[in-house]
């Protein structure tokens, strides 16, 4: 059989100073550390710096575990280090929560097992669909007063998605321990997902306030952007950009103060065109300015030319076409000499725009001078 | 009683010789298998190459009466099911079965586009005289058709404000080339290392024509009505759209959602249309790279926008279909034009789930019939337990209808209506493991034109022969039910009917797990 493959959270190796078969100070002091931490990360959510300490926490455990193994302890752990997996949207999850599961058997511990392996059920679901999950689930079975009722109902809404939405409130009901506020927050963003599907915005809006209260009682900034982004878009696409200004700027802000890229460059491009189109120009610039920057970074070209063409929109708002143009034709040399054709193709095209906008007379000896002014006087 | 197959063999002998050899086998299996014989696998595939609108099915059909089938012959059903299935028009689908097989009466005349001068007497030339109307221009031709009247010309009124005239908005040649001037052309890319958010270019197969790219003036009109997957504004919204209904991150999905949905904020006037299309096309790539998984999902959102794959299948497939020759990797075979790329069967690739919905995507719902349960005493009516008002409820029934009490004896035969559902059912899952070849084939087209050189053919091979065994399977459940119309009720054990049904179970359920593995593997191929 082959050999299953090394978790990089929990297959780790013992500290350094472990030494096999020594039980020294070192070696309790580990046992104790590991002790509280593993108490500390039974007993919070996985929200807000705890969910930022628990990779190190988990992996500090694990290393531990190494030395002096605990098949109740790794459960609790695995179970962890799947929960972690699953809200990033990793496969890891899945194998984390068989091998939790497979540990809880050898100790007999069925209750535990049973919710187990209803989670990595419901793992399989989301990532491979309810089909992929179907002959696993009906395995488990339902069983008469039900050990495991939140991660049961939880699997039924993954499951089964025509009756997700009362699945999921069933599973709410249930979901009041602090210990499980991260299962809690995903549940109400599953909800409010469901409910924007089933086209009920208002009902799905109402659950978003209660997972953003969570998110923030729990200081977890990254969960808070998230969920304003969703509060955002439910806005956007039902028309009313007015009211989906401000959950998308505290989702911008979030996003710079984690220094988060991809979320600068989605949550900045929208809050940009929104500027551009009340004529915020200056609020437009900062937003193009911080995306471009972002884009860069991340190498995203086409959200390069996007954010040079919103800034020189902010110009071209103030009738500064020179700058407009400048800013156009330096962005489109640079990404011409990354091999960008397809974004520079954008600003060409915008150019192009100009010049019949503005007429020949006016934007060739503009363009002109920029070029020289690009390219030096010898060209 | 001879069936309306053997009649359809006796009539097809009179074609070519090698037509008649390769009839004749396979009538012979086909008795065979009438007289309850083992299907080897070569037979297998040779009579699971006709489900859908041949043999097997029209065993089956041929076996179970259709309520309406009086007369009419059931294989003609079957392409008729399937070619309906497949997108085909009813006229073209009856334009074929009129000409193959007509049904127990003489073939209706059609009109093939000859002039009917083959001397059919039920012509309606002859019927109304020959040539003496000849100079009447307005007189029936033979066919019976009102001849064609001279069209008359009517002149577009110059002042249409409906009339397409030049596109004001686009941008001209001079607008370009007076920008080319000054700064060079855009050329088309080369192919350079990519990294970061590069790597997700299936949003730039629009991006390759700045002419495209730009509007003189952005009006709201210009947003409206655009589709196809090379367009700069649908491109993005497709990618949006696939991603917010299949992504696995929740921060894709929502972002999907805005790009799906909320266009019209995306363009301010001031941008100009070309700094939408970037807007975008910008969060196109913000999606997937949401998303994440690099270039897997990067060609699995590519393969998801290759929108034309289904009905060119279905074209090529047709003509197999009709051939009674169908087979997802000789279909995916025509459809390239050579031999697909190949794989042994154990280095098939790792699935792609993504890829998968991707593919799923492309093609019409599909229906995999659920089994329905059987009530052999479905045929009777309620009977109250107490039997003296069960006894005054027969001599009502009696003297009020005229039913006979005796019909529901424990030695009645099971009516046909009974078995109905699940014989219907055994056709529809026949169908639809016969629509299965066409849904691969197109799932492989799609993924080679992706990424040509994909080793897709591999898992179609596996399909085509799993199709055969689930074929099989059906027909043997099929036949078994047929079997139980007409036998005595206190001979039937109901144990033995379920047993039936549940074969057809499982045999449905490999379908289900069949398709599901195969858009899975079949996608992997992108990344094999």
């Amino acid at each position: 059989m082959p050999e299953r493959p090394l978790d990089p959270l929990i297959d780790v190796a013992p500290a350094e100073e472990a030494h096999p078969h020594v039980v020294d100070a070192d070696f309790l002091d580990r046992v104790f550390d590991a002790r509280q931490v593993l108490s500390l990360l039974r007993s919070r959510p996985l929200l807000g710096p705890d969910r930022m300490a628990a990779h190190a926490r988990i992996r500090f455990v694990a290393s531990v575990l190494q030395e002096l193994p605990d098949e109740l302890a790794s459960t609790d752990l695995l179970a962890l280090a799947g929960d972690l997996a699953l809200e990033a949207g990793h496969g890891e999850a899945v194998d984390r929560y068989l091998r939790g599961a497979e540990n809880a058997r050898r100790r007999a511990d069925f209750v535990r097992e049973r919710a187990l392996h209803l989670r990595a059920c419901r793992a399989v679901a989301r990532f491979r669909g309810p089909a992929a999950a179907a002959g696993f689930f009906d395995e488990l079975g339902a069983v008469d007063d039900e050990p495991c009722p939140i991660d049961y109902l939880l699997t039924l809404a993954e499951m089964d998605p025509q009756q997700a939405r009362v699945h999921l409130q069933d599973a709410l009901e249930l979901l009041v321990e602090p210990t499980r506020a991260h299962t809690r927050l995903t549940a109400l963003e599953d909800l409010a997902e469901r409910l924007v599907r089933g086209s009920e915005p208002v009902l799905a809006l109402q659950h978003l306030e209660e997972a953003l209260a969570l998110a923030t009682e729990w200081a977890d900034p990254g969960r808070i952007g998230q969920v304003h982004a969703q509060v955002a878009g439910i806005h956007l696409v039902a028309g009313r950009p007015d009211l989906a200004r401000p959950p998308l700027r505290a989702a911008l802000d979030g996003a710079l103060a984690d220094q988060d890229d991809l979320l600068v460059v989605a949550h900045g491009t929208l809050l940009a065109a929104m500027a551009l189109e009340d004529g915020r120009w200056v609020e437009a610039e900062t937003c193009a300015r911080q995306v471009l920057s972002a884009a860069e970074r991340r190498g995203n070209w086409i959200g390069v030319a996007d954010a040079s063409l919103a800034w020189s929109a902010t110009h071209l708002g103030r009738d500064q076409l020179g700058t407009a143009v400048a800013i156009l034709a330096r962005t489109l040399l640079t990404l011409r000499a990354h091999g960008a054709h397809a974004a520079a193709a954008l600003l060409h095209a915008r150019l192009s725009e100009l010049r019949s906008d503005a007429g020949s007379d006016a934007f060739d000896p503009v363009l002109e001078r920029v070029m020289v002014a690009l390219r030096g006087p010898s060209r | 009683m001879a069936s309306s197959y053997q009649e359809r063999r006796l009539q097809q002998q009179q074609g070519p010789e090698t037509d008649v050899q390769e009839d004749a086998r396979d009538q012979q299996l086909l008795e065979g298998l009438d007289e309850g014989m083992e299907l080897a696998p070569e037979q297998a595939g040779r009579v699971a190459a006709q489900f859908g609108n041949a043999a097997l099915a029209g065993l089956i059909g041929s076996q179970v009466a259709v309520p309406g089938s009086s007369g009419v012959d059931l294989e003609e059903e079957e392409t008729v099911e399937l070619v309906e299935e497949l997108g085909e028009d009813l006229d073209e689908a009856h334009e074929i079965d009129s000409r193959s097989h007509g049904g127990g009466g003489p073939a209706a005349p059609v009109d093939d586009g000859n002039d009917g001068a083959d001397g059919d007497p039920w012509d309606v030339g002859h019927l109304f005289g020959g040539d003496d109307d000849d100079d009447d221009p307005t007189a029936p031709t033979r066919t019976g058709r009102m001849p064609r009247m001279p069209r008359r010309k009517f002149k577009a009124p110059t002042d249409d404000p409906f009339a397409e005239g030049p596109d004001e908005g686009e941008l001209q040649a001079e607008d370009i080339d007076g920008v080319d001037k000054l700064i060079g052309d855009t050329q088309a890319r080369s192919e350079t290392p990519r990294y970061g958010d590069a790597i997700y270019r299936a949003v730039e197969d629009c991006l390759a024509d700045p002419r495209e790219l730009g509007r003189r003036v952005l009006e709201p009109e210009d947003l409206v009505g655009r589709h196809g997957a090379t367009d700069p504004v649908s491109r993005p919204i497709e990618i949006g759209r696939f991603l917010a209904s299949s992504g696995h991150r929740r921060s894709a999905r929502v972002l999907g959602r805005v790009l799906a949905g909320a266009g019209g904020h995306l363009f301010p006037d001031s941008g100009g249309f070309s700094g939408g299309v970037a807007r975008m096309c910008n969060l196109a790539v913000c999606t997937e790279a949401l998303e994440g998984g690099g270039e897997r999902t990067d060609r699995a959102v590519a393969v998801s926008l290759a929108q034309d794959t289904w009905p060119r299948t279905v074209s090529m497939a047709r003509p197999m279909a009709q051939q009674g020759r169908l087979h997802a990797p000789d279909v995916l075979d025509a459809l390239i034009g050579g031999r697909a790329p190949s794989v042994p069967a154990r280095q098939l690739p790792p699935p792609s789930v993504l890829g998968a919905r991707g593919l799923i995507q492309l093609l019409p719902p599909a229906y995999v019939p659920d089994i329905p349960r059987i009530d052999l005493d479905a045929d009777l009516g309620v009977v109250s337990d107490d039997p003296e008002l069960a006894e005054l409820d027969a001599v009502l029934a009696f003297f009020a209808t005229g039913h006979d009490a005796s019909a529901e004896a424990p030695d009645r035969p099971i009516p046909q209506e009974v078995m109905q559902p699940a014989l219907h059912t055994a056709r529809f899952l026949m169908n639809a493991a016969g629509k299965a070849h066409v849904e691969m084939a197109a799932a492989a087209f799609a993924v080679s034109s992706v990424r040509p050189g994909a080793p897709v053919r591999g898992p179609l091979e596996v399909v085509d022969g799993a199709l055969a065994r689930i074929a099989r399977a059906i027909l043997r459940a099929g036949r078994k039910l047929e079997r139980v119309v007409g036998k005595p009720r206190d001979q039937t054990d109901p144990a033995a009917v379920e047993a039936m049904l549940d074969e057809l179970r499982e045999a449905r359920q490999r379908l289900v797990d069949l398709r599901h593995w195969a858009f899975e593997t079949v996608a992997g191929a992108l990344d094999a």
